[in-house]
């Protein structure tokens, strides 16, 4: 509550922004009326080239553009269908669209130090408690990596690092272990080959619960 | 749900309009909704009054949520774009859509729990920004969807088909428009495509929010005896207050009316529309007379309907706003993105 | 304007368009849909129910049901109905175990039949299952009359016409007749007459007879090829005259030797007698036709034909008027001429005293319902009775003249006709489903496979079209609109939902308020209803407002989509059959169905 109040009532300071004036959005493929006017037909979910990306038409453009973008099941063309098929050459192409995302998506940031062994794992606003935690772990001769994961679905680099150590330790902010049931799920990676750290009781993470939870788990595996 | 295409065969002596094209080329695919229901009616409606506007297919955008109206937005104008939203959030969309390219016709359809229940509030909102568009609401005071549970727009004493009456206050989408600043507001039946299709060109031609609650039996759910939503009780009960005729052309209203009742409304594109009140001393373009006259007919047990209320004079959310007057992909980035220039003048005034 | 009576057979019988424009009204749509399930013998047994010879009708019928299909009106070309009859022939088993059979114990009546032709071989295929002794008297050796001597055997086999003859006669014959009187004297009940049109015209011009062995008549000519009394001809051959036998004269002259043949015209193309078709494949095997060339003269040179002169001529029309101008004459050379400009009938075995009238132009007096004669006990059908017609029309005339003589033997007026009837079944099988293909196909008109040139001319009897493949035949029958399943209305159960009209693919349905002409109503359409010739149905008031559902028939494609989208079933698709009177049933039939 007082966290709220005071981001709600009272001014902040922040670094001066910037913007760099060479910028010039990317709208990926869309096709505009001339080119529209070569096809014999639109098709929005049409993938021509194998990255599962479909070109787009903007609302307006070119009289072949229009399409109806529907919430029941529906073909290449945009089209209704009930036809299995049809919906199934959709839904492969969407898995494509989705490695072929993982590709593109923003790389995960982590340290690979020559004497670790232990990896943690984490994303978002715990960043800053985990970089701390890693740092108070050194000062107790236990060298650990960080990743922050910055973007789903995981890139390589995210197998990569898991793999990488003896332990590995994923740190977040809920009570059931969301990221590492994804990692699971999406990698393949075995459930028990990643210890959780959960933190849930509504306050922001601090270095101390990483450092604790990591002491105490490895010396009950020495132990 | 039908079980063939329609055929592509056109009757030879079928017209064409401005843009070369037939009543056919503005129809959708083949209709999955129960035979007989009254969307198909209003479906075909907005199929004539799109090819009598002659409106470019690719120019317009059909909108819409969840329920048995929201399909029908694939059920005309097949080379027109569509979007098919969340329950209720079509007029967020469709607020968005029009914020973004204001060059665009907007078609939104919904229906009595789409826009009365789930969407209540974003309907609210869209008519408070006087969005520009057209917004029909297919009423049938049930959930066709969900085997017939009565809806907000449930008439008290009406029956249900297993026969319990709905003891609940309706929400009439014609008084709650005319409450919150609506410009323009009509009611019609699906069952009478005379009176619907030119107020649903009228509604196209509105600058601003346009509202057509349209009568529209579910047949399935609730055409019975006690429905007060059937197509019996509708013609039998229905009264127009004011008939509407849409003319093209402002300028071919050439002669003052003889019929003094009659009042020209010009509308923002150059179209005219003549309303023709039938009860005296109705106003068409007083929203106090309008909401009294819908509220009387109401206590009466009948149905007012027509183009009850329409102020061409208000100013739409783009008005409002003082967004420019091209749609978003027609200017250039550089004047869309002020630069670094403007960033730096603005941190400079917080500090 | 009155309700609609669609109690009355007529008004669903003129919604099948192919079935009312064939004189024999042969049930067209339900023999396609037999086709298209396979069902090919009963799919002739259908047909030979209305035409008798469905194998050799299915080659050289005259199609005046593919002008009149639907399907003409809404994609251009009509189905191909006739080759699709020929289908159900060459594809049939055997079908004599289900053909009526003549009972051994006869009803004590004796008819005789002059001639051999078609309209004879149907009123003895309608009446020897009666129990009536049937004798034809025919002077040729093989039955079928024209259809056998003046119809090419390239483009009807002599087999098809023997298995088809053979199905009614099976008995010897070979008598020519030569007096009436002494056929009436032998105590025939009954005499009808089906002795065709046997003569061809002549015409009478300077030369005509200086070199008689090169100037020949069409019908003999053909007649004396199939006899084989002729077997070649000339190098340059003229046909004068533009009709179907001049197209098989032209194409039999080809076969026979000839290399340059030309068919002269009067008039231009559009007022040709001949089937387009028919043009068409003379034209394919590089016959020349020649309009606007009237004969003048037959150029004879030491008594030998050396040419033909014409005057060119230009025609103009004004009010409804032809009226031609000699531009020039040109002289065609030539080596023979065969005069194809019509038949005439002739009946030198009819004496004077026998009780038949003759007309002015030596016609006998024939009335056209009943067939019957001035000479009670004398019918007349075929071309024998009002001049030349097509082999379809000799069989309708065939059934009505077998009608006819049932009346007459069992004592009643040959003018009390029995009604047609008919049956309108709901073809509903469930939700959507109904039994019948209801699904529009766009496909176009299949085209048929023709022999190659160079093969055609190896042999006389080389049939020209070799049928539809079986592809081309799934695709032309799927084009047929069923028009025999009709939109039936019930006006008590429409609640005026419009979901009819919306949905109705060619705006054929209105709901309108009452009160005007024909002529108003056929304005306030959906889609204005131009075509006269096409009715247009009104029912009885509608129950919630009082108007009345209106129907163009015009271009209704049958697809069901009313019926599909109708609440309550007030509209109902409904497979019409029309219950053709028949010889029998007109003495004594319990009152017929109607619905």
């Amino acid at each position: 509550m007082a966290t709220d109040l005071d981001i709600g009532m009272n001014d902040w300071m922040v670094k001066r922004l910037t913007w760099d004036d060479s910028y010039r959005p990317d709208h990926g493929k869309v096709l505009d009326a001339a080119a529209l006017e070569k096809l014999k037909r639109f098709s929005r979910y049409h993938d021509v080239d194998g990255d599962g990306i479909a070109a787009r038409t903007l609302p307006g453009v070119g009289g072949k553009g229009a399409y109806f973008v529907r919430g029941s099941g529906h073909d290449k063309h945009a089209a209704y269908t009930e036809d299995s098929d049809a919906y199934r050459e959709l839904v492969d192409r969407l898995k494509r669209k989705f490695d072929h995302a993982a590709t593109l998506v923003p790389r995960p940031a982590y340290t690979r130090r020559p004497n670790a062994d232990v990896g943690l794992v984490t994303l978002g606003s715990c960043d800053a408690a985990v970089r701390e935690a890693a740092d108070r772990l050194a000062d107790q001769e236990i060298i650990v990596d960080v990743m922050r994961i910055r973007s789903f679905p995981f890139a390589d680099e995210v197998r990569e690092f898991i793999e990488a150590y003896d332990s590995v330790f994923v740190i977040e902010q809920n009570r059931d272990g969301q990221v590492r049931t994804l990692l699971t799920a999406e990698l393949g990676i075995p459930r028990d080959a990643m210890t959780p750290i959960l933190d849930y009781g509504g306050m922001p993470l601090t270095a101390r619960v990483v450092v604790e939870a990591v002491t105490g788990a490895l010396s009950e595996v020495t132990a | 749900m039908t079980s063939i295409v329609k055929p592509p065969v056109r009757h030879p002596s079928l017209r064409t309009n401005t843009l070369g094209l037939t009543l056919r080329d503005y129809e959708g695919v083949m209709s999955t909704l129960c035979a007989g229901c009254g969307h198909d009616s209003v479906t075909a409606a907005l199929v004539q009054a799109a090819w009598e506007l002659a409106l470019e297919p690719h120019r317009a955008a059909k909108m819409s949520g969840i329920g048995c109206s929201s399909k029908t937005t694939a059920y005309f104008m097949k080379q027109s774009h569509g979007f098919n939203s969340v329950h209720g959030r079509m007029p967020s969309v469709t607020t968005g859509a029009a914020a973004a390219n204001r060059g665009l016709t907007y078609i939104g359809i919904s229906g009595d729990g789409d826009s009365l229940s789930i969407g209540i509030g974003q309907l609210a909102h869209a008519i408070r920004r006087n969005v520009d568009m057209l917004y029909v609401i297919e009423n049938n005071g049930v959930y066709g969807l969900t085997k017939g549970q009565f809806s907000a727009s449930a008439d008290v004493g009406s029956t249900s088909k297993r026969g319990e009456a709905n003891e609940m206050s309706p929400i009439d989408p014609v008084l709650l428009a005319l409450s919150i600043g609506a410009t323009f507001v009509a009611r019609s039946f699906s069952g009478d495509k005379k009176q619907l299709v030119p107020i649903l060109k009228a509604g196209i031609a509105h600058k601003g929010f346009a509202l057509v609650d349209v009568i529209s039996p579910c047949v399935t759910f609730n055409d019975h005896d006690g429905s007060t939503k059937s197509y019996l009780y509708t013609r039998e009960h229905e009264v127009e207050a004011v008939h509407a005729h849409y003319v093209p052309v402002l300028s071919e209203i050439s002669l003052p009316d003889s019929d003094d009742a009659v009042r020209v409304v010009a509308m923002h594109d150059g179209s005219a529309v003549r309303l023709r009140p039938t009860a005296t001393d109705y106003d068409p373009t007083d929203r106090t007379s309008a909401e009294a006259h819908v509220r009387a007919c109401q206590d009466r047990g009948e149905i007012a309907t027509g183009l009850l209320f329409v102020d061409e004079k208000s100013r739409d959310m783009h008005e409002l706003l003082k967004t420019p007057d091209r749609p978003l992909i027609d200017i250039p980035f550089e004047q869309l993105c002020p630069g670094s220039a403007a960033l730096e003048a603005l941190m400079d005034g917080h500090r | 304007m009155d309700p609609t009576d669609v109690s009355d057979p007529r008004y669903y019988h003129k919604v099948v368009d192919c079935q009312w424009a064939c004189p024999a009204h042969t049930n067209v749509p339900a023999y396609i849909r037999l086709i298209a399930q396979g069902r090919y013998t009963e799919s002739y047994l259908l047909n030979r129910q209305s035409n008798v010879f469905p194998g050799i009708l299915g080659r050289t019928c005259d199609r005046p049901c593919e002008p009149a299909c639907r399907r003409g009106r809404v994609d251009d070309k009509p189905v191909a109905i006739c080759r699709l009859k020929r289908v159900a022939a060459d594809l049939r088993d055997e079908i004599r175990p289900f053909l009526p059979k003549a009972p051994e114990i006869k009803n004590g009546k004796r008819i005789a039949l002059i001639g051999a032709g078609p309209a004879s071989l149907t009123v003895a295929n309608d009446l020897l299952p009666l129990g009536y002794e049937v004798v034809i008297y025919e002077r040729n050796r093989e039955p079928g009359g024209l259809m056998r001597i003046n119809i090419p055997s390239f483009r009807l086999p002599a087999s098809v016409l023997d298995e088809e003859c053979g199905y009614i006669i099976d008995m010897g014959y070979g008598t020519p007749v030569t007096s009436l009187t002494a056929l009436l004297d032998e105590g025939y009940d009954a005499v009808f007459v089906g002795s065709g049109a046997p003569q061809g015209k002549d015409l009478e011009l300077p030369g005509r007879h200086d070199a008689p062995a090169q100037v020949h008549l069409g019908i003999e000519w053909l007649a004396n090829v199939h006899f084989k009394h002729v077997e070649r001809i000339e190098p340059r051959v003229i046909i004068i005259g533009v009709g179907n036998t001049a197209m098989d004269c032209c194409r039999t002259a080809k076969r026979l030797g000839a290399i340059d043949v030309k068919v002269i015209a009067r008039r231009g193309r559009k007022h040709f007698k001949a089937s387009p078709w028919e043009l068409e494949d003379a034209e394919e095997e590089r016959v020349e036709i020649v309009e606007n060339h009237a004969p003048t003269r037959m150029v004879v040179e030491n008594g030998h034909l050396v040419g033909m002169e014409f005057d060119v001529l230009e025609w103009t029309e004004s009010a409804g008027r032809q009226t031609s101008r000699v531009v020039r004459s040109v002289v065609i050379p030539c080596d023979a001429v065969i005069l194809a400009i019509g038949q005439e009938n002739a009946f030198p075995w009819i004496e004077r005293h026998a009780g038949v009238e003759f007309d002015a132009q030596g016609m006998p007096v024939v009335d056209r319902v009943t067939h019957q004669s001035t000479n009670p006990r004398v019918f007349f059908g075929g071309d024998a009775a009002w001049g030349p017609q097509n082999i379809i029309w000799a069989v309708a005339h065939g059934h009505q003249a077998a009608i006819s003589i049932d009346l007459l033997c069992h004592g009643r007026p040959v003018t009390e006709r029995p009604p047609e009837g008919m049956t309108l079944v709901s073809v509903k099988n469930g939700l959507h489903s109904w039994a019948y293909d209801n699904d529009f196909d766009p496909a176009a008109r299949q085209v048929m496979r023709h022999e190659e040139l160079t093969r055609r001319f190896r042999d006389l009897h080389v049939e020209v079209e070799l049928g539809f493949a079986p592809e081309q035949v799934a695709t032309e029958v799927s084009r047929c609109l069923n028009c025999d399943i009709q939109t039936h209305f019930a006006a008590p159960k429409c609640i005026e939902c419009d979901a009819c009209i919306d949905v109705c693919p060619t705006n054929c349905l209105t709901i309108t308020t009452d009160g005007c002409s024909e002529t108003e109503m056929r304005t306030r359409l959906s889609a204005p209803a131009l075509n006269l010739e096409q009715e247009i149905y009104i029912s009885h008031s509608l129950p919630q407002t009082t108007r009345v559902m209106v129907k163009d028939e015009d271009v209704c494609l049958h697809c069901g989509l009313c019926a599909e989208r109708c609440p309550t079933a007030a509209w109902d698709m409904r497979l019409f059959d029309l219950l053709a009177p028949k010889p029998g049933a007109a003495c004594g039939r319990e009152e017929l169905v109607h619905a």
